[in-house]
């Protein structure tokens, strides 16, 4: 019996030491892949081809974008707490002329069947893009704004309008523009 | 036993997957489509070589009382190995199959190999035992991964970038646009798993009938 429990004891260290040992050579190319694979998905958020990301550490980071290696913009998170059923999360690509270059919904609830329009891959979203928004007022247009709404899932849609308004505004932009003026 | 015995026994007569019937959580959750179950059915194949290898070297300590714990530490470790190294090397890949390698632990397959033969027979025998044993499961899974592509998706050799890189995107075969889409989902699995193994018992007494035939024949003249 003991020295069944030595058997078992010191074939867990080995396997234990195999294991550990696989960890630590391949530990920094996991991680890697992983870094790469999280920027892919994003990529899909700019509906362009030939889009580069680069991570930008700041209080909020976020990232630039470049198309074919020149800066047009920037990608970062937005949320806002105002949909039917709470927050609604997503990515928000804004290029240096405050257009919308890509908007991708990663988390709401809203009602399904009814707010399902902001899902990823839906086309009302598309009516925010290559427009210049800085003139644009972020109501739906029943309320005397610029945007269509949803019938039936009007505070959805008002909700989505204003979260990327909060967006467009974002300082890096500003910053951004002004140092490609002054090259 | 000779080693065409065992070729004979794993890739056809004792098929772990049409005969035995084991590990068919994976068999029948991963062969939606070509790639994945190739791939899949490819670790099984090294990591059932590898377990009967590792099996049959260490089969002095595997005392009777702790001798499944000890079996299923082994393939553990490998399994665990295998995993870090596909995400290692085919990343997207492992997104895809990721719950099922791990999942490869408990195909019993492989304990059922480490138990019934590597612990009682050479090294040698042992890694045939478990290559024969794992071809028979990846050429099943493969196939049934074939089928169920064309059927369900009208596809094949869809996604195989996953594992060859980008110049593989353009290997995918449309076959039509209006799949049969239970073929792709579990009701699928065992369909196509029961007309394999229905077409394994029909070709095998087919062979019988025609053996008696020329028996009688012979016996007759």
């Amino acid at each position: 019996m003991k020295s069944a429990f030595w058997t078992l004891m010191i074939a867990a260290a080995l396997s234990a030491l195999v294991i550990g040992g696989i960890h630590l050579l391949t530990k920094s190319r996991v991680e890697d892949n992983q870094q790469a694979y999280a920027t892919q998905i994003l990529k899909t958020v700019i509906p362009r081809d030939d889009i580069e990301l680069s991570l930008q550490q700041a209080r909020l980071p976020y990232y630039t974008v470049h198309e074919a290696g020149h800066l047009i913009g920037v990608l970062f998170g937005v949320s806002t707490k105002q949909g039917y059923n709470g927050r609604i999360e997503a990515w928000l690509a804004v290029g240096l002329d405050h257009e919308v270059l890509g908007v991708q919904t990663t988390f709401h609830q809203e009602t399904p069947g009814l707010g399902d329009f902001i899902n990823p891959g839906k086309q009302w979203s598309h009516q925010f893009f290559d427009k210049r928004l800085k003139a644009a007022r972020f109501e739906l247009r029943q309320e005397g704004g610029d945007f269509d709404g949803v019938t039936g899932a009007t505070v959805t849609s008002r909700a989505y309008t204003r979260m990327i308004q909060t967006g467009i505004d974002h300082p890096a932009i500003t910053e951004l523009a002004q140092g490609k003026d002054s090259d | 036993m000779t080693d065409s015995h065992l070729r004979d026994d794993g890739l056809w007569r004792n098929n772990p997957a049409l005969v035995q019937l084991l590990g068919l959580c994976p068999l029948l959750a991963v062969s939606q489509q070509l790639v994945t179950a190739l791939a899949l059915g490819l670790v099984t194949l090294i990591v059932l070589t590898i377990s009967n290898l590792s099996i049959s070297l260490f089969r002095r300590f595997l005392i009777s009382d702790i001798r499944l714990p000890l079996q299923i530490l082994v393939i553990a470790t490998l399994v665990s190995a295998a995993d870090l190294l596909l995400q290692a090397f085919f990343f997207e890949l492992h997104q895809r199959i990721g719950l099922f390698v791990a999942l490869i632990v408990t195909n019993c397959t492989i304990l059922g190999r480490a138990e019934l033969f590597a612990r009682r027979n050479a090294i040698a025998a042992s890694i045939a035992d478990g290559f024969w044993m794992g071809l028979g499961f990846f050429w099943v899974i493969t196939l049934l991964g074939g089928i169920r592509e064309i059927i369900g998706r009208g596809t094949l050799f869809g996604g195989f970038e996953l594992i060859l890189g980008p110049s593989a995107q353009s290997w995918v075969i449309e076959f039509s646009s209006s799949p049969i889409i239970i073929a792709g989902m579990a009701p699928g699995a065992f369909l196509a798993l029961g007309c394999l193994i229905a077409g394994k018992n029909w070709l095998d007494q087919r062979h019988e009938s025609n053996k008696k035939n020329r028996l009688s024949q012979q016996t007759a003249r």
